[in-house]
């Protein structure tokens, strides 16, 4: 009989269940899926809704449990919740780090998607010293608990073993993967691909992804380059940002506003001369940011999170601070540098390679196996 | 290439949409079933000029009746196509007009099974849309085109209207949320509001023993409109470019 595991997240979808929340987590969700399948698991999501049950990939299910209250930045009524509700499991993965808290199951991985706790807004939510020694108690509990977590980034690790020396060893980098097949460079390294310069903003349109200094930078360039043009692509949290950004977009110039499914992107980074992932905040090592590194696209990042796992600054691409000026800079620099434009890409899809699906399937079929 | 099959009940439509939506199907379709629900007008003539058009007419009206039986009916014809995809419009909807080379682009995958869309109601004109209260299309997307799985039941919701466009064992697939737009010229002209009011009030004092607040909203002195926005095509995303 075929082993079950059981999978808690926050929100694959948002809570109402109308829609799903597509970013670099939620892909990541359906790959780990797709290898549990094929490893022969069983496999089934719960998630914070309202009692619905939906597909999270084609033919696996993922139920609403109607638990939203996230005290010290856990959720230990969701955690209950699928612990009673998951109890047939032979395993589990807790798809953020937090949700491992205040109870685990025997045999269970944890995930770290990145440091989340680097956004200034955190302080809404632990608005004292108090908070964050309880948020602090809480989360190494949740990573004491499991046997093993998997983190996308060395940022993480890193940050544990300086906070809890003992648990670092919990640890296993898996950094991100890109499908360097799917992901893959059209041009050769000596043509010119296109009349004019592409740019690309491929993330969600949210503020720690740097939405409104890529807005102001998209203004300058644009204005600056009559042969630029930028593409805003990637859906926003809601409704009201996204038809905010719509009107923005067709009031400009050569500033796009749209997204694709997941299909399409490997052309679009194809067609894309310059791809800028300015996060400002809670970063792991970016789907996006390899995606485009496979491609052979010049790509503009910050230092934040696990980025810098990924590039290395004016080899495969550039590091800078996340503000609109230093990614403006960044991009005059490579729209008046053909050449190194295209030498960072060469690179850059070298060293993407290195990221490849298969060898972070290998790496998550050990962990899977030592733990499930 | 994935076959791609439109559907379209048609009713009297010979003074209305038909001609720009069938241009429009016609144009990244397969095929377009149309099922003719008694016309007495042109509406005939203008489906048969089309080639791809397949064209099905009944001599007694469904749609005031019973909109499940004759969605259902549609539904039947549409698969003797043998599709891959359906795409479910009304002959008052068609596509912003980038769809036309990036809505084919779509179906070339196997992560989703259905893509919705948001659905502008233009308001007594063609530039203006309504989005006050319910009419507000930027809050909800509504899943037009679905993967075609003959496995699957064609059981139909039954209420006489409102009872979706698709089987029921259609719902909850997973669905892309697309940002091309669908216009809605069912109130584009305010000289059919009232007949249309009516109807919709009808239904609801058999239904619910009550007009709904959305029904009311048709006669309302205040709305709120904003302009349609025209939006480029990105360019770069073409059918067919091989790549």
């Amino acid at each position: 009989m075929k082993k079950r595991i059981a999978i808690l997240t926050s929100n694959h979808f948002e809570p109402s269940g109308a829609r799903q929340v597509y970013g670099g987590a939620e892909r990541y969700g359906a790959e780990l899926t797709r290898l549990l399948l094929d490893m022969d698991y069983g496999v089934e999501w719960w998630q914070v809704g309202d009692n619905w049950r939906k597909e999270i990939i084609p033919g696996v299910p993922i139920r609403g449990v109607p638990e939203t209250e996230t005290p010290y930045q856990t959720m230990p009524h969701l955690n209950q919740v699928f612990f009673e509700q998951a109890v047939d499991a032979d395993g589990a993965i807790y798809f953020v780090m937090y949700l491992a808290y205040p109870t685990v199951f025997a045999n269970s991985i944890s995930v770290s998607h990145g440091i989340y706790w680097d956004h200034p807004g955190v302080d809404k939510f632990l608005p004292g010293q108090p908070d964050r020694e309880e948020w602090l108690r809480r989360l190494q509990l949740a990573i004491g608990g499991v046997k093993s977590v998997v983190s996308v980034d060395t940022a993480t690790i890193n940050w544990a073993r300086a906070t809890w020396p003992i648990l670092a060893q919990k640890f296993h980098y898996i950094p991100n993967f890109v499908d360097a097949a799917a992901f893959a460079p059209k041009h050769t390294a000596n043509q010119s691909p296109h009349e004019r310069i592409r740019i690309v903003f491929p993330r969600r349109a949210t503020t720690v992804r740097g939405i409104n200094e890529a807005g102001k930078a998209a203004l300058w360039v644009t204005e600056a380059h009559p042969d630029a043009e930028v593409h805003f692509v990637g859906r926003a949290h809601d409704d009201a940002m996204e038809r905010t950004l719509t009107a923005w977009a067709a009031s400009h110039d050569r500033v796009f506003y749209y997204w694709l499914p997941p299909h399409l992107m490997p052309e679009l980074y194809r067609f894309s001369d310059i791809v800028w992932i300015p996060t400002k905040s809670s970063e792991g090592t970016s789907l996006s940011c390899l995606e485009a590194m496979a491609s052979g696209a010049a790509v503009i990042t910050t230092w934040v999170g696990g980025l810098s796992d990924l590039i290395q600054d004016g080899y495969s691409g550039l590091l800078i601070e996340p503000t609109a000026q230093a990614l403006r800079d960044a991009t005059e620099r490579l729209i008046n540098d053909p050449a190194g434009r295209r030498r960072l890409g060469s690179h850059a899809r070298e060293v993407a390679e290195t990221f490849s699906l298969e060898r972070w399937r290998a790496r998550w079929s050990r962990v899977i196996a030592d733990t499930l | 290439m994935a076959r791609l099959v439109a559907m379209l009940p048609v009713r009297n439509e010979a003074q209305r949409w038909l001609g720009r939506v069938l241009d429009q199907l016609t144009a990244f379709s397969d095929a377009v079933v149309v099922y003719d629900d008694a016309s007495d007008d042109e509406t005939s003539r203008i489906c048969r000029s089309y080639p791809a058009v397949r064209y099905y007419r009944g001599d007694f009206a469904w749609f005031e009746r019973n909109e499940a039986e004759l969605r259902h009916h549609l539904w039947k014809l549409t698969a003797l196509q043998r599709p891959d995809w359906v795409l479910a419009l009304d002959a008052d909807e068609c596509f912003e007009d980038r769809a036309l080379a990036e809505l084919p682009r779509l179906l070339e995958q196997h992560d989703y099974d259905a893509v919705a869309f948001r659905i502008f109601d233009f308001w007594k004109s063609t530039e203006l849309i309504r989005i006050d209260g319910a009419w507000h299309p930027w809050n909800r997307f509504s899943p037009l085109l679905v993967r075609f799985d003959p496995d699957l039941p064609s059981g139909w919701l039954q209420q006489p209207i409102h009872c979706g466009r698709f089987p029921l064992a259609y719902r909850d697939r997973v669905t892309f949320y697309s940002p091309l737009r669908v216009r809605h010229y069912g109130w584009a002209r305010g000289d059919e509001h009232l007949r249309k009011y009516l109807f919709y009030r009808h239904h609801d004092l058999t239904t619910y023993g009550k007009v709904q607040p959305h029904t009311e909203s048709v006669l309302a002195s205040t709305v709120t409109l904003e302009p349609w926005i025209e939006l480029p095509s990105p360019g770069w995303l073409r059918q067919n470019t091989g790549v």
